[in-house]
Parts: C-alpha cells; structure tokens; sequence
C-alpha cells in the first residue's frame, strides 16, 4: 500500500513535464485504497489510512481554488500561474500550477474514494 | 411623462397594499391623482396645437437601442387626455361600486396599472415600448374580466379575452417587428417621417391589423366583447367601451399615415369595418342584457370608426375622431348607470327591470342623457359627429354611397335602440318596487358628468376646433391642416336631410320592433363564439395527442424519440452538405498501417461483439473493461500517453465499482423481455454508420494547426513544463479542470446522497 | 488503418445506443459506457491523428518539430471528459442500484408512474 501512494505522490509530482499528473496520481491511489478496501473491509481501511474522504475532496478543492485565486494577489488574472524560483528536488518548481495539481489529486481521491466508500458500506 | 407612468404605477402598488385600511381615503386621492394626470396633460395642449411633437426619451439600455422613449402629439394627447379623464371618473365610481367587496384592492390595482399600460401605450415611441404596454392592457383586462373568480362563466370569459387579444398580440409583435426592421427604426417618430414606402407589404399589414382587429373586437374576433360583460360595470365601462378596445383604432390611427394609400389597407378596414358594424348592430337588437347590448353596439361603433378611417380622406377621419369620443362619452356613461342599475335592482335583464327612473333619478337622469348622445340628436356632440360623418360620406363615389346607407341604417338602429332604453327602461313601466333606491353620490355624479360633458362639447365644440385638427392632422401625411367646422347648425344642407331621414327610420323601427326582433332571429348569424370553443377543444385534443406520443412515460421510448430525431438531422445536414460524396478512402497515404494498431482494434471489436451478444452480467462486465483496456492500449499507439493512463486506470475503478454493485443484486435477477429488438438494432445500426460516415468526412481536412502550435510553443516558455497535455490541463485550461474537479464532487455527493436515502421509500 | 478506427467508433456507437435502448439497467449501464468511450474516440479522431510522437517539448531545444507530434487539444479535452464519464457512470450505476431496491423492478419501461415510485 505505500508502495502505490508514494508511486502516486511520483507521478503527481512528475507529471508538469513527463505523464502522470493530479488525475493520474489520484487515481493511482484510489485504486491501492480500493482494493485495500475490498480486503479488509471499509473499517479498517479507514482506520488505517485515517481518511475523511469529504475532507479530503474539500480540501483539494479549496486548495486548488486558493491556487486560481492567488494570482489576483498578485496583480495578475484570475488563473494565471505564478512560478517562484525555488526548486526542489522531486517536486519540481514550486507555483500556483503545482498547487493547483495537488488540489486536484487530493479532491479526485476523496471523490473516488467517498464513491467507493459508500457503494462498498452499503 | 415617464414621471406619470411612474405615479400611476406605484398608484397601483398603493391600491394593492393599502386598500384595506384606508379604502375612502385612497380611493378619492386616487381618483385626484389621476385628474391631476389630465390637468398636466391638458397643459400640453397649447404646444400641440401650435403645431410642436415632443419627444423624451429616458436612456435604458443605450448599446441595444432600447431606450424608453415617449412621442407626445395630436393623437397621442387626445387619447392619453381619454384615458386620464376617464380613469379619474371611473375610480371615483368604483370607490362606491366596489364598497364591501373582500378583494377590492386587487381590483384597483389591477385598474391602475391597466390606466398606466392604456397611458404607456398611447405615449410610447418605441415600437418594443408600445408593444409591452400593448400585453399589460390584454393581462390587466382578463385580470378584470375574471375579477369574479367564484364564477366559471367569468372566468371563461376572461380566458377567452386573453387568447383572442394576446393571439392578435402576437401577430401585432411581428408586425411591429418587420415594419421596424423594414425601416430600420423601432422609433414611430423616425418611421412616420421616414421615406420609407411600406405600402404594399401585405404581411405588415395584414398581421398589424389582425392584432388591432383582435384589440378592438373586430369581426370575426368580436365574440369576446359581449362575453367579457361579465367584468364589473366600472370595467366595462373604462376597459370595454371607452378605452382599452380603442386601443386598436389608436393604433390603426397612428400607423394611418404610412399605410393610408395601400389598398389592402383601405379596403380591409373597410370590409372588417362594415361587417362588424353590421353584426354588431344585429346583435344589439337581439339582446335583452343590458351590458350585452351595450357592447354590441361598441363593435358596432368600433367598425364604423374603422371603416371611416378606411376611406381616408379629411371629413372621414375628423368626422372619426370626433365620434370616438362621443361614443367613449355616452357608453361610458351608460355602463356606469348599468352598473348602478344592476347594483339596485340585481338584474340587467331588460324584460325584467322595473321603471328605474322614478327610483334612481339621477341615474335615470344620466342614463337619458347618454341614450340622447347616442341617438344622435341635438345639442350633444354625437349630432355634430353624425353630421360631419354624414357630410364626408355622401360627397365621396360609389363606395361611399353604400356604406353610407349601411351606416344610416345602423344609427337608426341606435336611435331605435336609444329609444327602446330610455322609453321602456326608464319612463314606461309603473311597476315601482319599494326597495329599490338610487345610488349614491360617487356613483351616479361620474355617469351624470360623462353625460354632461357630451352636451358641454356639442354646445361649446367650436372652442375645441383648434384642438381637433391638430389630432387630425397626426393621422394623414399631409402636412397642411385642414379646418373643421364644429358649429352645431349648418343649415338645411344634405346632412341634415339624412339626419331627419334617420331619426324618422329609428323611430319606425321602435315602433315596429317586435317584427324586426323576429326578422333578426330569423337571420342565423354564425356563431363565432362556437368556432372560438371548437378551435379551441381542437388546440387542446392535438397538445394531448402529441404528449401522450411524445412522453409516454416508457423511457426506452424517450430515447428512441431523441435519438431518432438526431439521426434524421444529421442525415439531413450530412446529406445536405453533400459530405458524403468528399470521402476519399486513401489507404495508401495511411500512415499508421502498422501492427500494434491492429491488435487493440481488435480487441475492442471482440469485447463490444461479446457484450452484446453476451447475456450474463458478469461477462458483460467483463467484455466491457475488455473494450476499455482496448481504447486505452489505443490511445496509447496513438501518442497520447496522458489519455492512455488514465484510461487504463479508470477501467478499473469502474470495473471494481460496478463488480461491487453488481454482487450485491439478487442473483435471480433475470433480463426483461425485449420486444421488437430489429427496431431498437435499426436505430442503432443507423445511428453508428452516420457517425463512421461524419467522422470518415471529417477526415478528409487538414485540421487547423493554429491552436496545437500555439500549445505545443508556449508549453515551456510560458507553462514552464515538458508534458504538454498537462501543461494545458493545469495552466492552459485550468478552469476547464476545476469544473471537472466541482463535477466530480458533486456525483460523489450525489452517489452518498442516494445510498444514504433510507429504504423508508416515502421519502421521495 | 484510420479509416479502420473511424468505422470501430462507429460501431462502438451502434453498440452503445443499441444497449442503452434495452429496457434492462444492466444493458442500460454497460450502453453508457460504451458511449463515453465512442465519444472520447470521435474527439480523438476528430481532433485528426496526426504526428508519431508524444507532445512532449524540451526546454532546450531551439527547434522543436512540431509536425511530427500529436495535437494536444484533443488530447487534453478527452482527459477531462473520461473523468467526468468516471462520474457519470458511477452515478449511473448507483441511481440504477437504487431504483432496483425502490421499485423492485430492473425493467424501464415499468417505471411509468412517477406516482409508484
């Protein structure tokens, strides 16, 4: 299992220049949740992982509404990226762009997830 | 101006919220504030007839050129001095008329804001402007009409008002629409003084007149007026005599300068005219309601006024003029003492009404005069009309000389009809019930003044010449003003003879007038009134019909609809085009012939062909992720590495999901029988060759590189990143990306929302 | 070879529609995807098939060669609309779910009245 998050985390990070991507990322991980979940049950995935999936998907689209938003501080459009020059390793450049990704893996998880979650509850 | 509309407007508002508690007080500034209304418009009169137009315009929104624009001349001063005048009448008699009635307040209301539409649409300039005002009157009327809503005929009544006026709207509304277009002008200020020669556009024409027609209960759309009798009196006597049904004249009136030389113009006018005259008048003899033969003799007023304005030349149109406001005066009048009558007595029925007069003096008093008026004789005002209408008719042709004699024919009628009233009504039976006492003040002093003011106007009417022509002259195009020669006397001259001979012919008729009830009863009028319920039934029976074919309520059939008629649009656009014959199969420049194609190509093939023939869930399911993982492996010899992932992934979640689901229904779950599987096939099997055909015809173009070369070069330098889908998804197109995010979201709320429902199962 | 795919999208979109017309859910459901996927193909091919290569740009490279790659437009359009089918359909498939445990029926066309719901 943290085998596919963090094989998720790589390709969401990777993804501004080679495939992979937020969608992808998050789908990545859904899936790992997903069969962890038809394993052992809703419960103790829940348990394990300590996911809130409503609070994950709002998170992310906050996060991502943040990154639109943000520019306007910033004398620019709405949506217009904002690029720092700060690099770090793996990650990439940090900027709106990437915010924005991340908002979107975290809300397409949570998503999936709350999908899943329910139908398998049920 | 626009501050008058305002006024009346919030006039109206005031009626609605207010009423209630300080019903007398409102009602009286009420009817004040609207005699004010008059008093500022009578102040326009001396410009007017100096010969001044007065535009005012109030900027609304200027880049459509949809301005709120007003256009004050002759024309439209005399009817807004009209209505004003007689809006002030009317809610003075309507504050004792409408005295205990529980919904009173919506019944001024509705009157007010019928005054400030009827005010609006005489004043505006522009044609959208006048055409709103023109649908406020149609609402407010069938608001009115059906005020009684306890009784089903009122309620018909106003039904039917409302269809018959809001049908001629429409027409009006494209009329209105092509005559602007035509001129390039929704201004009638600019479109009456353009050059622009509508004459002999028969569809502008036609369709203005079939809603002026409409408006102005005009054969064959006259059935509504009597059955919209059924309104209380003060609404018969403003809406349905004086004003609203003038609307149409007013506005064959003011379009009569730029149609006046067309000859279907004229010669409609004066067919329609003529007719409804005539019917109008048969009628009238028929009825024993009291209301109901009042508005038959307004259809037949309104016709001969349409016929009049028909023929076009100066007399017809002053002599029409003139009598629209007799004729506004003495039935408003006669409306009002109606009411009063049967607020009394609680009858209209002419046969049943005991001697009125000696209970109900004043009313008795007004009610005579107005019959006087409208018999036409001396010194009233309609003497003066008769004559001029009479002097105009019998110097002009063969036309002329017919309608003429239909329109002697029809004033003996009246006078017949005036006589019948005033003598039978009011002075012949003794029979005196005790109860029965006169109205008070407020509702026999507005009757008893309309009255009066017809004999000030004849006795006085040289004062006003002035005033006349210059609404006269806002109908021709003719630039010079002709006089008009308003003096009661003119000697023994043609005129007067026809007068005498008419008078002489009424009164024979009266005498023998239980022959000539007889004789009209005989003579089968169509009924009109019919043919509106049939065509209406008919309306109706074919709405069912195509619902119950449209929406069944199968929803397999819904989507056969739906999908049917795609596919004939697209064939038809397809062929259309003639698409079809640009395909070009140009295997040889297939550049993508290579082996891994192939093998995902067939794969898809397989897993659809499984799928439909397959009838186990499970392998359903399972030839369904098959095509999935195909179109992904496609995706993928295609260069799309991004899609491909993504497909791939997705395939699975969907896979697990629906697996879930499905291991939770019952395992005895069977297919339901399909019956006429080669319709559902045909459909389809059409609908896919369309698309293969549409997408082999869009293949044939080079698409345009504009936008993949924009992406693919601003990619780096302005996305900072390599992959360019995804450079596009986040940066590029992000906001695309974050309604996609908001969609997803809400399924899964919505997935919860339908798992969390209780199995309770009323809670739907 | 193209022309091969463009009459595969074709029949995928007889196949779906030939499903979804089946009053069954089961078919129902499985028509819905099928015609997701004939869409996202129609906007791939639609889009043309042009280029062999990846969209992928180097910030280095002065000339990029542009003609050989795919176009992106589609590309990013088909991303989006195949997560929103990912929705669709599992809204789809749990309201379909959900309606079998209401009405106990998995027949269409028995859902007439409204009212029995």
């Amino acid at each position: 299992m943290p085998i596919f998050l963090a094989y998720s985390l790589y390709l969401l990070f990777r993804g501004h220049n080679n495939p992979g991507g937020g969608f992808i990322g998050a789908l990545v991980l859904s899936i790992g949740l997903v069969f962890h979940m038809i394993a052992f049950g809703v419960p103790a995935t829940r348990r394990i992982y300590k996911i809130n999936t409503m609070v994950l998907t709002s998170v992310g689209l906050l996060i991502s509404s943040l990154a639109a938003v943000s520019s306007l501080f910033f004398e620019g459009v709405f949506f217009e990226a904002i690029w720092t020059d700060i690099h770090i390793v793996g990650l990439g450049t940090l900027s709106s762009v990437l915010m924005f990704d991340v908002g979107v893996y975290l809300a397409v998880t949570g998503s999936i997830l709350k999908i899943a979650f329910s139908i398998f509850n049920e | 101006m626009a501050s008058v509309l305002l006024v009346i407007f919030l006039l109206s508002f005031l009626f609605l919220f207010l009423y209630k508690y300080i019903p007398n007080i409102l009602g009286f500034s009420g009817a004040f504030v609207v005699l004010g209304i008059f008093l500022y418009f009578t102040g326009y009169i001396q410009p007017i007839i100096r010969g001044e137009k007065i535009i005012e315009e109030t900027v609304w929104v200027p880049t459509l050129g949809m301005n709120i624009r007003f256009y004050l001349d002759g024309l439209s001063l005399f009817f807004a001095l009209l209505v004003s005048l007689f809006g002030s009448f009317i809610l003075l008699y309507a504050i004792g008329y409408m005295r205990g009635h529980d919904k009173a307040n919506r019944f001024f209301c509705y009157l007010t804001i019928f005054m400030g539409s009827m005010i609006g649409l005489v004043l505006s300039d522009h044609l959208v402007l006048l055409y709103v005002f023109w649908e406020i009157t149609s609402i407010s009327s069938y608001f009115l009409i059906s005020y009684n809503n306890h009784s089903k005929k009122a309620r018909k009544a106003g039904m039917q008002a409302l269809l018959t006026t809001s049908f001629g709207g429409l027409a009006l509304f494209a009329g209105l629409l092509l005559m602007a277009h035509n001129c390039q002008s929704f201004h009638l200020s600019t479109i009456l003084q353009s050059e622009h020669n509508l004459a002999g556009s028969g569809t502008i024409i036609s369709l203005i007149l079939i809603g002026c027609f409409t408006k102005s209960a005009q054969f064959p759309f006259h059935f509504w007026l009597p059955n919209a009798m059924e309104a209380p009196s003060p609404v018969s006597a403003y809406l349905h005599s004086a004003t609203m049904v003038k609307a149409g004249i007013f506005l064959i009136m003011r379009l009569n300068p730029i149609f006046g030389d067309d000859s279907l113009w004229q010669s409609s006018l004066l067919a329609i005219g003529t007719i409804s005259m005539l019917i109008g008048m048969f009628k009238a003899t028929k009825l024993y309601d009291m209301k109901g033969v009042l508005a038959s003799i307004t259809i037949s007023t309104l016709g001969a006024l349409i016929a009049m304005i028909g023929f076009g030349y100066e007399r017809a149109l002053q002599g029409a003029v003139i009598y629209l406001l007799v004729h506004a005066l003495y039935k408003a009048a006669l409306f009002l003492a109606a009411g009063n009558i049967d607020k009394q007595a609680k009858t209209r029925d002419l046969r049943k009404l005991p001697a009125v007069f000696r209970a109900m003096p004043y009313t008795g008093l007004a009610a005579l005069l107005a019959c006087l008026a409208l018999a036409g004789l001396p010194p009233f005002l309609g003497y003066i009309a008769k004559e001029i209408l009479y002097e105009a008719l019998s110097e002009n042709g063969w036309q002329a000389g017919l309608f003429l004699a239909a329109f002697i024919l029809t004033n003996a009628m009246y006078f017949m009809l005036a006589l019948k009233l005033s003598w039978g009504l009011f002075l012949g039976h003794s029979v005196l019930p005790n109860k029965i006492h006169d109205v008070g003040f407020v509702m026999w002093f507005p009757a008893m003044l309309l009255a009066l003011i017809g004999i000030i106007l004849g006795l006085g009417a040289a004062y006003f010449e002035p005033f006349f022509v210059s609404v006269v002259s806002a109908l021709t195009k003719r630039s010079d003003r002709v006089e008009i020669d308003l003096s009661l006397w003119h000697g023994i001259n043609i005129s007067f003879i026809l007068t005498v001979i008419t008078w002489l012919a009424g009164f024979l008729l009266y005498v023998k007038r239980d022959r000539l009830v007889l004789a009209i009863n005989k003579l089968k009028l169509l009924s009109f009134d019919r043919g509106y319920r049939s065509i209406l039934a008919y309306i109706r029976s074919a709405a069912l019909f195509l619902t119950r074919f449209l929406q069944s309520g199968f929803l397999t059939r819904y989507l056969k609809v739906i999908f049917g008629m795609l596919i004939v649009l697209l064939a038809w656009t397809y062929i259309e085009g003639g698409l079809f014959s640009e395909i070009r199969l140009d295997l040889e420049g297939d550049s993508f012939s290579n082996i891994y194609g192939f093998f995902p190509l067939l794969l898809i093939f397989i897993g659809t062909v499984f799928v439909l023939k397959s009838s186990s869930r499970l392998r359903i399911l399972v030839c369904l992720s098959l095509v999935g993982y195909g179109i992904a492996l496609l995706y993928a010899v295609y260069n799309a590495p991004d899609v491909s992932m993504t497909q791939f992934l997705v395939e699975t979640i969907t896979l697990v999901i629906f697996a879930i689901v499905l291991n939770r229904l019952p395992k005895s779950l069977r297919f339901p029988l399909e019956a006429r599987k080669i319709l559902i096939a045909g459909i389809s099997a059409t609908f896919g060759i369309i698309m293969a055909l549409v997408l082999l015809s869009l293949l044939q173009y080079e698409p345009n590189p504009a936008m993949k070369d924009f992406y693919i070069q601003q990619s780096f330098p302005k996305g900072h990143g390599e992959n360019v889908v995804n450079v596009m998804l986040v940066d590029f197109r992000a906001f695309d990306t974050f309604g996609e995010m908001a969609v997803l979201s809400m399924t899964a709320l919505g997935v919860v929302a339908l798992i969390n429902l209780t199995s309770g199962e009323d809670r739907f | 070879m193209i022309i091969g795919i463009s009459v595969l999208t074709g029949f995928l979109f007889a196949a779906g529609l030939y499903l979804l017309l089946h009053k069954s859910f089961m078919k129902l459901i499985a028509g819905v995807i099928m015609f997701g996927n004939a869409c996202n193909l129609f906007l791939l091919i639609a889009g043309g098939l042009v280029g062999s290569q990846p969209v992928f740009v180097s910030g280095n490279d002065e000339a990029l060669p542009i003609d050989n790659m795919a176009d992106p437009v589609p590309q990013a359009f088909i991303l989006t609309a195949i997560v929103i089918s990912l929705g669709v359909q599992a809204f789809v498939i749990v309201l379909l779910k959900r309606v079998y445990q209401t009405s106990n029926t998995n027949d269409l066309d028995t859902l007439t009245n409204t009212d029995d719901v």
